[in-house]
């Protein structure tokens, strides 16, 4: 267990210059999905809890398809 | 002045004729109400004149002008809304209006002025919504706002009120009803109530050309049977009538429908005379007395079938 | 070309509002922070993966960095823009919202000329934004110098991007729905490829311009072989452009 907990943190420390920008991406991705999907009560294929759920498991992927998708007009 | 000629205008879609020499003339500061049967030719007929399809034979003219298929110059006369109009649903509707502002060529000042009147016009002016989050209604009321960016000569509008509810009907026949005196309208339409509402001229599309056109008063009168309703209180009353009146008018018809009379007769005035003389004889008081009036639906069937 | 400018706009507007420039400039961006940390973390996860044999494994490279970059856009990169852009003209055609501005006297030249511009806009400022992501984290990463062409390489593949473009609005402007769009642009790709087999047209083929880029990072393969398919791909991409506007002003809506 140790062994990999200190790998974890090596890997944070080496790598964190590449993954914090990909997690600030995805981040920003999730949220914009969000706002839309709350400020939106219609959405061309499914409801408001599936596109939630998406969005917030499927990384990156989610919020892309939930904008092409899933988007409503209003 | 002709705002719209139309001359023996022929299409086909494969081996479909859709139009089969059309003639059709709009004057100008006409409500022209463009009557036919769904699939008869009306949609056709109107993106010929905008320059969208092909004609496979005819000429169309719009304020004098030819038009002609593909970027038709006389389409700046022209202010059109569609039957489903489609607007950019990203958009505001001030934002779609410069838009159109600004492939019209209008200026600047010209368009922001203009715009703001016409969104008042149709009620949509304080309405901040973009264009995706409209009802059917409020599109349709948008399209009649953009078509009439530009002061148009003539405005084309293609079944305006068929897929709205009765009050977004009565709204959109009250703007067009409004607008009546700044341009001409050419409205197609299967609904007839809304062409006895607002329009002065009528034309019937049938097998691809016009079955029937004219004002809805000359219409109406060159289709007037000679004849008169009348109605009474009792049967009774209505036979005896009938065969008085039968006995001293030889050259009469009537049709009995339990207390309602049917009469007609060949020289109508000097009929309508003896009848009205003949309640006094008898000394009866009919409900009603009322000259035949045909009624659109009447010609309309009479024409299509 | 007032016409031009404001249907631009319009496109610029709608690439902003519907999210589409927003997905591609994150997607772009996440390529260019993926490609130099796929270059350095292979080894070590190759390592952690066969424990019991040490392989020697050499240590990467800047080179390694941009094999990487250059095989993201060239696969995943165009798929991503023919994706979002299959629709360019199927869908305005479609819902309609094309027919109104065309019966008030918008020039059909112009739909196709700033949907063609607003494309290779968006493909520009993508690509540019993942290369400046990339080169950031490759020169903080290994030296640079020891790459060439480097510019030229990316021009390169900018060029091919161009191109598919082009055939992607002669698509659009040939068969109506989306999916025989993105049909005949994926199969005018694959006809490249097929072409590629033959050496005698590698010279020629557009597709050599996205797929010798690491050989000219490292003077493998010249700069002077790969004018030809330059040529080719900048005439192609006029013809066919030329052809969407000839076409669509025929086209019958």
């Amino acid at each position: 267990m140790d062994s990999i907990g200190f790998d974890l943190l090596k890997l944070l420390a080496d790598y964190w210059i590449f993954l914090l920008p990909l997690a600030l991406i995805q981040l920003g991705l999730m949220i914009a999905a969000l706002i839309h999907i709350f400020k939106h009560a219609n959405y061309k294929v499914g409801k408001r809890w599936m596109w939630v759920v998406i969005v917030c498991l499927v990384s990156t992927i989610g919020p892309i398809i939930y904008f092409i998708i899933g988007r409503g007009e209003n | 002045m002709n705002i719209l000629e139309i001359k023996s205008l022929y299409k086909s879609f494969g081996k479909h004729d859709v139009l089969t020499g059309l003639d059709m003339q709009v004057p100008e500061h006409s409500v022209y109400g463009f009557v036919g049967q769904n699939g008869s030719g009306k949609t056709t007929t109107m993106k010929i004149v905008l320059g969208l399809l092909r004609a496979n034979q005819g000429e169309v003219y719009v304020c004098g002008e030819k038009a002609s298929y593909g970027e038709t110059k006389t389409n700046r006369h022209i202010g059109f809304l569609p039957d489903v109009p489609e607007f950019y649903n990203f958009m505001r509707p001030m934002e779609y209006l410069s838009l159109c502002r600004e492939i019209t060529g209008l200026t600047n000042k010209q368009i922001s002025k203009r715009g703001e009147d016409l969104l008042t016009l149709v009620g949509l002016a304080d309405d901040k919504r973009k264009i995706g989050g409209f009802s059917r209604g409020m599109k349709q009321r948008l399209g009649i706002a953009q078509a009439l960016l530009n002061n148009p000569r003539l405005l084309i509008c293609d079944e305006p009120t068929s897929a709205l509810d009765p009050i977004g009907r009565k709204e959109i026949l009250d703007i067009l009803a409004a607008v009546k005196g700044r341009t001409t309208v050419v409205f197609s339409t299967h609904v007839l109530s809304d062409v006895e509402r607002i329009c002065d001229q009528v034309a019937v599309l049938h097998q691809g050309k016009l079955a029937l056109s004219g004002t809805l008063a000359e219409i109406k009168a060159s289709h007037r049977q000679g004849g008169y309703i009348i109605e009474f209180a009792t049967i009774e009353e209505a036979t005896s009538y009938a065969k008085a009146a039968l006995l001293h008018l030889k050259t009469i018809n009537v049709e009995q429908d339990k207390g309602t009379l049917i009469v007609k007769a060949s020289d109508t005035r000097h009929a309508g005379d003896q009848l009205i003389s003949l309640f006094a004889n008898l000394q009866t008081v009919p409900l009603k007395f009322e000259v035949m009036e045909p009624t659109l639906e009447g010609l309309f069937t009479e024409v299509v079938q | 070309m007032s016409h031009y400018l404001a249907f631009l706009k319009k496109e610029v507007m709608e690439g902003f509002r519907t999210y589409k420039v927003l997905i591609m400039v994150l997607v772009f961006a996440a390529f260019g922070i993926l490609s130099p940390l796929t270059a350095k973390m292979t080894p070590v996860l190759l390592d952690a993966l066969a424990e019991e044999f040490t392989i020697s494994l050499p240590e990467p490279a800047a080179i390694d960095s941009w094999t990487q970059f250059f095989k993201n856009i060239a696969q995943m990169g165009i798929i991503v823009v023919v994706i979002v852009f299959g629709g360019i003209l199927a869908t305005e055609l479609s819902r309609g919202t094309l027919i109104n501005m065309l019966t008030k006297g918008l020039s059909r030249v112009a739909v196709i000329l700033s949907k063609y511009t607003y494309m290779v806009l968006i493909w520009t400022v993508c690509l540019l934004i993942c290369f400046i992501i990339t080169f950031a984290y490759t020169s903080y990463l290994w030296p640079n110098d020891e790459v060439r062409n480097l510019v030229f390489s990316v021009f390169c593949l900018w060029l091919f991007g161009v191109f598919i473009l082009s055939i992607l609005l002669f698509s659009a402007t040939l068969v109506r729905g989306m999916s025989g769009c993105l049909l005949m642009t994926g199969g005018s790709i694959v006809v490249m490829l097929i072409i590629s087999i033959w050496p005698a047209v590698e010279k020629y083929n557009p597709l050599s311009l996205a797929s010798f880029n690491v050989q000219l990072l490292m003077d493998t393969y010249k700069v002077t072989d790969l004018f030809w398919s330059i040529g080719v791909a900048a005439v192609l991409s006029v013809i066919f452009v030329t052809t969407s506007i000839i076409l669509f002003r025929k086209k019958q809506l």
